[in-house]
């Protein structure tokens, strides 16, 4: 063994001996950066088609398609919008009348028949529909856990004035770059805490990079695509910049002229975007998987402020919000169910969704652990449930007779009545009195 | 001939006139056709033609009868048929748009809708109602009483998979599947005779049709998906496509919806996102453009779909307006 190998006899054994150490190290060192790269790779979000192409930007600059939405001169709502209504624009083409998007009315990805992971807006028709109100003519104040105060007006929480239509959650050319184009900024929830009116990211840099032209912000998100600018403030040794630098919302970078120098201390606060992270496997297709990575319970919060109970750490008890023990709410008060944590006894259940908890294990409850995004009926349910909760003889539990809401609207919950909880509590023995028991044993 | 006998058959002539202008007045008043107006709109045009004029809005009942997202409309005899999509039904207005009759109701089973789309009637009045997400095409009387389904035994079978738009020509009914991507042909008895077109983007490929319209021995097919109209012949062959622009990459056809030629050979396209029809000659050089975005009288919020009568009516389907916009060539 000794005399063969890749290193020559006349080293010597101890040598020879180092030599295979520092080869196996680089080695394993090749290995840990490719593996890393591989990771990188994956973590470019899959939910951007391959061609690089964005979602409604695809137009040419001589058609007049923008003009569905936009007016150059008689617009109608800011950004020179000419909506007569919001909804009916989406669902021009997200009613199943063009298969190669989702849709969003059938609950159906593309044409394929499959149904999708946010469920359905329905015609109106269907047997026990719970749909999110886009249609209803409402404001973000009307969310439960929100302003619900009778006349809308902006706080620090939130601009709560703003329509809630299909663009309250999705902005429709997908600035931010989040999953499923979901609103980097939803009820102005971000801008809300602009520098001045809240909290705000700030990152300092005791460098910038080689040629000390460009800062570029390695943590936090900008909230690029949107005209914030005048919000974003650049500080170069602790003083305020007014000219000499240039913001780039798309790649969140600052670009400087003249260059800076190696001891200059930047310093930017701006406006973070919202990040929503998911994995989309087999994007479009009837076999596509979506996984929540991050950042559903902050969207969900923007508008269902006090429902978000993940980040909220009462400063008199010290315990998180949603504990069961603590009222917690900005607007109202009230014991909540937390959000946001993970649940250790997520494997083997069926039909509810759980985030990624970073290490590749889905088991964090989110809102969509329990609610779908868009609505639900009875028979979406029969179809997302099917392979769920088996009956002894392992056929499905789940058919038009059991999957009946009682309460009549499901509060867009992934399976009808209680079953969402009985999913993870499993208290179905525990609240049927059993005479033998006493109370102690009954519910122990 | 003697003067007596001259005068009798003078006579004659002008009574059979008469009985002929009396006849001609009687079936164009019953039928509510200007006699005028047939011919203007069923002979060639001897000039190019100029963007219809509009003429009158279709909103339903109030209330419980108003139509939600109306997305297609057929005219035969004095009947305007509407797929009342949101409601689930289809709609029956006289030709002066009064509501007389509906047809269907929501639901999964016989005579019931999820999302009823095209619409076709035959010569014996009865009506072909294609429903998008049930995936198939009923047949109903022109009363409203369901028949059976077209071309399949019932909606479980695949034949049809997303029914669009209806084209009925001479003995063929033509069927723009969007799932599939394709046009099918079928005879009146529901045998599949053809399928025209595949899915994709290449020149003859399709993707998401939305509607079919038919002109002697060519097919045009709006090629929802692609932006365009494809034109293939009656066997199936791809002939030409056209996009109303002549870079074939910069479409003035955005999200393109209903089609129907008029009596003229006048070929009429809706352009959904952009709120216009545009008028073309059959080898698609663009006549003309009307409709813009709007409430008022002559525009529309998302038209999709259109159909012309043999008295030059146009009807454009309104359907975030919810109403059938008419216009009058």
């Amino acid at each position: 063994m000794n005399n063969r190998g890749w290193f020559p006899t006349f080293l010597g054994e101890e040598t020879r001996g180092e030599m295979r150490r520092v080869f196996i190290i680089l080695i394993l060192a090749a290995v840990l950066t490719l593996a890393l790269a591989v990771t990188a790779m994956a973590a470019t979000p899959p939910y951007i088609p391959a061609d690089g192409s964005k979602i409604h930007s695809n137009y040419q600059k001589n058609t007049d398609a923008c003009a569905a939405c936009h007016a150059t001169h008689t617009g109608v709502g800011a950004s020179l919008l000419q909506w007569a209504d919001v909804n009916a624009t989406c669902f021009a083409c997200h009613d199943g009348t063009v298969t190669t998007t989702y849709n969003v009315v059938g609950g159906q990805i593309g044409g394929t028949g499959a149904i999708t992971s946010g469920g359905l807006f329905g015609i109106g028709t269907e047997t026990y529909l719970s749909t999110h109100g886009v249609a209803a003519s409402l404001k973000t104040n009307s969310a439960p856990g929100g302003a619900n105060g009778a006349t809308p007006v902006a706080d620090a929480y939130g601009d709560w004035t703003i329509d809630f239509t299909c663009a309250g959650c999705h902005t429709p050319h997908g600035q931010g770059g989040n999953a499923r184009i979901l609103s980097a900024d939803p009820n102005g929830v971000q801008t809300a805490k602009a520098p001045g009116q809240g909290t705000n990211a700030k990152e300092t840099l005791t460098a910038t990079d080689a040629t000390y032209t460009i800062y570029k912000a390695s943590q936090g998100y900008w909230l690029h695509g949107y005209p914030y600018s005048t919000k974003t403030k650049i500080y170069v040794n602790g003083v305020a910049q007014t000219t000499g630098f240039t913001i780039n919302y798309e790649l969140g970078q600052v670009t400087f002229a003249p260059a800076l120098t190696v001891s200059d201390v930047v310093t930017a606060s701006y406006v973070p975007a919202l990040r929503v992270t998911m994995d989309v496997a087999n994007f479009l297709t009837a076999t596509e998987t979506v996984t929540y990575k991050s950042g559903i319970n902050t969207f969900c919060g923007a508008c269902h402020t006090d429902y978000n109970t993940q980040s909220v750490i009462d400063p008199v008890t010290g315990k998180p919000h949603g504990s069961a023990e603590v009222l917690s709410g900005h607007y109202t008060s009230a014991y909540r169910h937390q959000v946001g944590y993970e649940y250790g006894g997520y494997a083997g259940i069926q039909g509810l969704k759980f985030q990624d908890n970073g290490l590749g294990v889905q088991k964090v409850v989110v809102c969509l652990t329990c609610h779908v995004a868009h609505g639900t009926d009875q028979a979406y349910w029969v179809s997302s449930l099917a392979n769920a909760d088996k009956k002894a003889d392992g056929t499905a539990y789940w058919t038009t007779t059991t999957a009946t809401e009682l309460a009549g609207s499901s509060a867009l919950k992934r399976k009808p009545n209680m079953a969402t909880c009985e999913s993870c509590h499993k208290k179905g023995f525990g609240n049927s009195w059993d005479s033998t028991l006493t109370p102690d044993t009954q519910y122990k | 001939m003697t003067g007596k006998a001259t005068w009798s058959r003078l006579l004659t002539i002008i009574a059979l006139i008469g009985v002929g202008q009396a006849s001609l007045f009687s079936y164009s008043y019953v039928t509510k056709r200007n006699p005028v107006q047939v011919l203007q709109n069923n002979l060639p045009a001897m000039a190019a033609p100029v963007a219809p004029t509009y003429l009158f809005n279709i909103y339903g009942e109030w209330g419980e009868g108003a139509l939600l997202k109306p997305m297609a409309v057929a005219v035969a005899g004095r009947r305007i048929y509407v797929s009342d999509t949101a409601n689930q039904r289809v709609q029956v207005f006289d030709y002066d748009g009064k509501p007389v009759g509906m047809i269907g109701r929501p639901g999964q089973g016989k005579g019931q809708f999820r999302f009823p789309y095209g619409l076709a009637v035959d010569g014996r009045g009865q009506v072909y109602v294609a429903d998008l997400y049930n995936g198939s095409i009923s047949i109903f009387t022109r009363d409203g009483e369901f028949l059976g389904y077209f071309g399949e035994k019932d909606p479980s079978e695949d034949l049809l998979k997303g029914p669009a738009g209806l084209a009925l020509a001479g003995d063929r009914l033509y069927v723009a599947d969007v799932r599939k991507s394709q046009v099918l042909a079928f005879s009146l008895d529901g045998r599949l005779v053809r399928t025209i077109g595949e899915k994709g983007s290449e020149p003859g490929q399709l993707l998401s049709p939305n509607a079919v319209a038919v002109s002697g021995d060519r097919v045009y097919v709006v090629d929802t998906g692609n932006d365009r109209v494809e034109v293939f012949s009656t066997e199936g062959s791809f002939i030409e496509e056209f996009n109303g622009s002549p870079n074939q990459d910069e479409s003035l056809l955005v999200n393109p919806r209903g089609i129907a030629f008029d009596g003229r050979g006048v070929l009429y396209v809706v352009s959904n996102l952009t709120n216009h029809i545009h008028g073309f000659d059959r080898d698609g050089k663009p006549y003309f453009s009307f409709g813009n975005a709007g409430a008022d009288d002559g525009n529309f919020y998302l038209p999709n779909g259109l159909t012309v009568d043999d008295q030059g009516r146009v009807y454009v389907t309104d359907t975030a307006n919810g109403r059938v916009v008419v216009y009058q060539n």
